[in-house]
């Protein structure tokens, strides 16, 4: 199922699954492909402020966080994490725990 | 094999006693002790070993195994439930334990029956300060998603072994916790007081670890030598031999369900995957990011299958 996301929210890996068109109808990034950092850089420059995503087999309204859900995510967090990423595998780990967390604290 | 299994254990987990301080073949003597003092040593169900001698007889059909399996009804009920979960993949399809056979394989199933029973075995249900068996597996089972969606994602052909070796990672500590419980009790204390992993607690209070203590178990039980060597090696992320991928992906497995804080291991920290574990995944950022909405999914239908 496709699920529209910011181009904040867009991660390299994610799977386009509808085709990205610059201003002038032409298309930039097709169906299927798999962002990678210099795309978010090329759709940076056009100005491209969505984009659609394969998202798994759910849909899902990205969780907007107010700032003291994530500052109480954040403290629930960080009593649990005694290390600093290395590389950005592990960012991603730390980023999805900190989304839980703030889910969690949202209770 | 005993002296690089020291060392790397020296190398990756920081927390560990310093080298000459511990070794591999003391703690698998110390694990050893453990289990040899259990007045009740937990028997697998005969169900298992009859699948086992079927399975490894050229001669048996479908229809022999199929019987086997079936005589449990309730193993049969949840395995039909998993294989139906979008976890497998074949939503709704499969209604007899004979199709399940030949939709996923001989190996898969006996694995399901395996951890069906498993689960069954160990029966305590109260808890020893705030470990509670069913957030432990809510931990494991979720360990068990997360490491075949792990599976999944690398694109291998098949991902048998990868839910059964991923939510029997930590049965050593339900040893710890059923049959030395008093000493449980401080390494959960020793863990909180500390702030460092229950693993850590483990080797101050026991001399050994649940990793050693649940790949001897699982040795005497005769699991495949895959599931055994993933219990033992699921802390370090790697092994000196056997399946790399399957014993990597428990590992990563690990890491995001306590990042996730599905369930309850015995402390709360977030763990830092082993590089050389990552280094034998090479996923691509991004990927678990995507496999967390399923996981999630996964987890409510599966604990509420087997739990």
């Amino acid at each position: 199922m496709a699920v529209t996301v910011t181009i904040e929210q867009l991660k390299p890996g994610m799977v386009l699954a509808e085709p990205i068109f610059n201003r002038f109808n032409q298309v930039l990034l097709n169906k299927g492909v798999a962002i990678t950092d210099r795309h978010l850089n090329v759709l940076s420059t056009w100005g491209i402020p969505r984009v659609i995503i394969e998202g798994g087999e759910r849909e899902e309204t990205p969780l907007e966080l107010d700032n003291e859900l994530k500052e109480r995510g954040l403290t629930r967090l960080k009593k649990r994490l005694l290390w600093t990423p290395k590389s950005l595998l592990e960012e991603e780990i730390i980023h999805l725990a900190f989304v839980q967390a703030c889910q969690h604290t949202g209770k | 094999m005993e002296k690089q299994a020291t060392d790397s254990l020296n190398i990756l987990t920081p927390w560990l006693p310093s080298e000459g301080q511990v070794n591999g073949y003391q703690a698998v003597i110390k694990a050893e002790l453990i289990l040899e003092n259990i007045s009740e040593f937990p028997t697998l169900p005969t169900i298992y070993s009859s699948l086992a001698d079927a399975l490894a007889d050229p001669c048996s059909t479908t229809r022999d195994v199929s019987r086997i399996i079936s005589c449990d009804q309730a193993s049969t009920s949840k395995i039909l439930k998993i294989v139906n979960s979008p976890l497998y993949g074949y939503p709704g399809q499969i209604d007899t334990v004979s199709r399940a056979i030949v939709v996923l394989g001989y190996n898969e199933i006996s694995n399901l029956v395996l951890t069906s029973q498993i689960m069954d075995l160990f029966s305590k249900r109260e808890s020893l300060l705030d470990f509670r068996p069913v957030d432990f597996w809510g931990h494991s089972i979720a360990v068990g998603i997360a490491t075949r969606h792990i599976g999944k994602a690398l694109g291998l052909a098949k991902q048998d072994n990868f839910f059964t070796a991923g939510v029997l990672h930590d049965i050593g500590k339900l040893v710890f916790f059923e049959f030395a419980s008093d000493q449980f009790t401080r390494a959960l204390e020793w863990a909180k007081k500390h702030r460092l992993p229950i693993q850590a607690a483990e080797w101050e209070i026991f001399g050994t670890d649940h990793a050693y203590t649940g790949a001897l178990l699982a040795e005497k039980w005769l699991l495949p030598q895959s599931i055994v060597q993933a219990l033992r090696f699921h802390e370090t992320g790697i092994a000196p031999e056997t399946d790399p991928k399957l014993i990597a992906s428990v590992h990563l497995g690990n890491a995001l369900v306590r990042a996730l804080e599905l369930g309850y291991p015995g402390d709360d920290l977030i763990l830092q995957p082993k590089q050389e574990a990552l280094d034998i995944l090479k996923l691509e950022p991004g990927i678990l990011t995507q496999i967390v909405p399923n996981l999630l999914k996964d987890y409510e239908e599966i604990t509420r299958i087997l739990l």
